[in-house]
């Protein structure tokens, strides 16, 4: 077995964009982008972090290069040429030279990622230039050397970007992030902007420069597929957190999180024999805003297999009576959920009447939300539905290298 | 089964300054009422032009070479613009690719889909108003002196209904002031009708969407509003050109899952323009796959997938990964896709193709029928690698 060195270790790093608000711009709101994630990448593996769009994965990347700053810790541990084992401390001030250099990045779209108005041999000479790598006619030779590497040549130093196809433009990143020898590269969605034919190329592609140089890859994707090709472990992320980080095979054999269940289900299947979307989880309204998560566990308004411990709240039981009151009713009642909290107030005793044997209703019907309840008190024209503190909800591990973040397995 | 819609011979070319692109060639393709045919291909093979020509929705400097587009029984290159109206939107509507940029931005959601009701059933809508209107003219007390006057107005609106001057009859329902509520009334019918649209797609709370903005809703329940404007005149065939290629997976299945229900409910046909296989295999039942231009491969989607003939219907079925698969090699399709400006002559496919030989190179395959309902245009055809 591989000699499991760590290259990179997160510990509760977080960023959270402000949300400005008022004459003077005062912070009014954190958007959690990226929520408390601890975890490491070993050296010469590929962790793929998959997600549905807005939940952090894209900002993790770029936290991980300090492109954005981020609270928490992200250290590196790097083999310098001596031999020696370094370790780098991203939270400085001033990101080191040396490991600028050995830490890259792929972006999602080729097209923006490049500067129009540069030849591909000032593209790719570029980070030579900027690291004083190489000059003159050393330079020249290097530049080609890399374009061959990535599937180009010497034809194409005097292209200019829209001369290329969405393919050749893809390697040329490439080759600008492999010019300098990295240890450690973010592939951030580096094919959905590239059709089905020319992704396998570019998979490929990275498949073997990792044979060769023995890079760590983070790849960042909505798409299972590509995860699934490129990855040794997969973790999964939701809402900023992530939910599941495992093997490849563990997880795709047997995902502990229902998230990544439904997630797992919902990829249509190349096979019309056995079509995925007829057994397929189907999830229920729309991802929670970031800016207001839900307690608890961030999925359990849309989870399949919610009970009472999932941090139920005020705002799912006001979400729950929305749905079920008439627009007439609607008008008469005013919810304010507060916390785990929600006060009902209504002078008309009907509505109360009504929102109370809906509430009485969901206890017969066992649904988890209302075992959940603690009490409920009425006190003049208000009705108050107090829910438990929401219990946290970390990673834990459930077997050999794989952690799970679902108070269903505690 | 009948078809909805015949392309044959179908070749179409655009001019423009770098020379004539060759859009189109030699197109031949059927399709049933009550299936989903899924159109698949890479980045410009044609596919959304193909697609486009059904309602003759083509740029000026395009230039149909040779062959028909018969859409139900009507030759659609032929019809004038104003029968093409007709078409457009009513018996043939479209469900695009990114809900963000079809929607306008400036548009209430509910106002939009009223712009579809309005122009292509503004009878049925007038009519029910007037009929709310003449509900309540006889509901006025007898005595009330001005009944008899109403009365005489309302026959007068009603022989402009019979004329089918709808806007005289807004605009003199407008000034009388006992008639103001024929609009207010025609505003509820509407809204009534698209409310009930907007259920149908299920949408959670639609009495709010109606009056909200595309940007306040997320991209899976705007792509649910655009199907809900394109089902709003109940037509005969949806297309559909990758609906589902900026959502993620989760919204992706919900999606495909309710276009099913929805096509079986409203009992229309749709054909789903994708380069997604997987989509393609979930919901479709007949495929076409398109290659520059030209269509390859044309079955039914358990064979095309079950046994592929055409190198490149292989080629692309090889090229997908699926989770949970033995890690093996991807079988890549090596170079690019070639411009349309000078395709190479013979099979379009031959410089990428591992099996070329020279017939490929100096002549054009034919459409052959291999099985019953299975077709391909290839020179190897049935005996190629296997």
């Amino acid at each position: 077995m591989r000699k499991l060195t760590t290259i990179v270790e997160l510990k509760n790093v977080k960023k959270y964009f402000p949300v400005v608000g008022g004459i003077f711009g005062r912070k009014v709101a954190d958007i959690r982008a990226v929520d408390d994630v601890t975890f490491s990448i070993r050296k010469g593996e590929t962790l793929g972090v998959v997600g549905e769009s807005g939940c952090g994965k894209s900002t993790l990347g770029r936290c991980l290069l300090r492109m954005l700053k981020c609270d928490g810790q992200i250290v590196y541990h790097l083999t310098l040429k001596n031999g020696t084992r370094e370790k780098f401390e991203l939270a400085a001030k001033n990101v080191p030279m040396e490991l600028r250099r050995r830490i890259q990045i792929i972006h999602q779209d080729p097209y923006d990622s490049l500067d129009p108005r540069m030849l591909v041999k000032d593209l790719v000479a570029e980070p030579l230039i900027a690291h004083g790598v190489a000059k003159g006619k050393e330079l020249r030779d290097r530049v080609i050397e890399l374009l061959k590497q990535v599937g180009l040549g010497e034809p194409h130093l005097y292209r200019y970007p829209h001369e290329l196809s969405g393919g050749q433009l893809q390697r040329v990143c490439v080759a600008r992030a492999i010019a300098l020898k990295p240890d450690f590269l973010v592939l951030d969605e580096p094919t959905s902007a590239l059709d089905v034919s020319v992704q396998a190329q570019i998979l490929e592609l990275f498949d073997e420069l990792q044979d060769r140089f023995g890079m760590t890859y983070l790849l960042i994707s909505h798409n299972m597929a590509v995860i699934d090709y490129l990855s040794d472990r997969i973790a999964v992320m939701y809402l900023g957190k992530i939910v599941e980080i495992a093997p490849r095979e563990d997880l795709l054999k047997a995902p502990l999180h229902p998230y990544t269940q439904a997630l797992l289900s919902a990829i249509p299947s190349t096979n019309p024999e056995q079509r995925a979307l007829p057994t397929a989880i189907l999830l229920e309204g729309d991802v929670p805003s970031p800016l207001n998560p839900p307690t608890g566990c961030g999925f359990h308004p849309r989870c399949q297999k919610v009970f009472e411990k999932c941090g139920w709240e005020g705002r799912d039981l006001s979400a729950y009576l929305t749905l079920r009151l008439t627009p007439d009713e609607l008008e008469k009642v005013r919810m304010t959920p507060n916390g785990f909290q929600l006060l009902l107030s209504t002078t008309d005793s009907q509505v109360r009447q009504k929102c109370r044997d809906l509430i009485e209703k969901g206890r017969q019907s066992g649904n988890a939300m209302f075992k959940a309840i603690l009490n409920i008190q009425e006190q003049g024209n208000d009705v108050k539905v107090e829910f438990p503190d929401a219990e946290s909800v970390e990673l834990m591990s459930v077997g050999s290298d794989h952690q799970v973040a679902c108070l269903l397995y505690s | 089964m009948s078809e909805i819609f015949q392309i044959k011979d179908f070749t179409l070319h655009f001019n423009t300054f770098e020379g004539t692109v060759k859009a189109l060639e030699d197109v031949n393709l059927t399709m049933y009422k009550g299936e989903t045919l899924g159109l698949v291909g890479e980045t410009g093979c044609g596919k959304t032009v193909t697609s486009r020509s059904l309602m003759r929705l083509l740029a000026p400097n395009a230039r149909v070479l040779s062959g028909e587009v018969i859409f139900d029984g009507k030759k659609v290159l032929q019809l004038s613009e104003e029968e093409l109206q007709g078409i457009r939107g009513k018996e043939i509507s479209m469900v695009f690719q990114e809900p963000m940029r079809a929607l306008n931005p400036t548009m209430k959601i509910g106002d939009q889909i009223a712009e579809v009701v309005m122009l292509h059933f503004r009878r049925e809508m007038y009519q029910q108003a007037m009929q709310m209107l003449s509900d309540r003219l006889k509901r006025l007390p007898s005595r009330f002196s001005l009944r008899s006057f109403m009365v005489r107005i309302h026959g007068r609106l009603l022989k402009f209904e019979a004329e089918n001057k709808y806007p005289d009859l807004v605009q003199l329902s407008s000034i009388l002031p006992f008639f103001t509520g024929y609009k207010n009334h025609l505003e509820e019918v509407v809204r009534r009708r698209i409310v009930e649209m907007l259920k149908q797609v299920q949408i959670p709370n639609p009495e709010g969407v109606v009056d909200q903005y595309p940007h306040e809703l997320s991209g899976g329940m705007r792509q649910r509003a655009m199907i809900a404007m394109a089902l709003a005149c109940n037509p005969k065939m949806v297309i559909a050109d990758e609906p589902t290629t900026a959502l993620d997976v989760t919204v992706q299945a919900r999606t495909l899952k309710l276009m099913q229900e929805l096509k079986n409910r409203f009992n229309t046909s749709i054909l789903l323009v994708t380069h997604n296989l997987g989509v393609v295999s979930e919901i479709c039942d007949r495929v076409a796959v398109m290659y520059a231009g030209t269509i390859v491969e044309f079955g039914n989607v358990y064979e095309i997938f079950r046994k592929p003939v055409h190198p490149y219907t292989r080629g692309l079925i090889e090229a997908i990964h699926r989770p949970g698969d033995q890690r093996r090699d991807l079988r890549v399709i090596k170079g690019m896709v070639p411009s349309l400006l000078d395709p190479p002559p013979g099979c379009r496919f031959h410089p990428r193709c591992d099996y070329a030989t020279n017939a490929c190179k100096a002549e054009t395959p034919k459409m052959i029928e291999i099985e019953e309902g299975h077709y391909v245009a290839c020179h190897l055809s049935g005996g190629c690698g296997n």
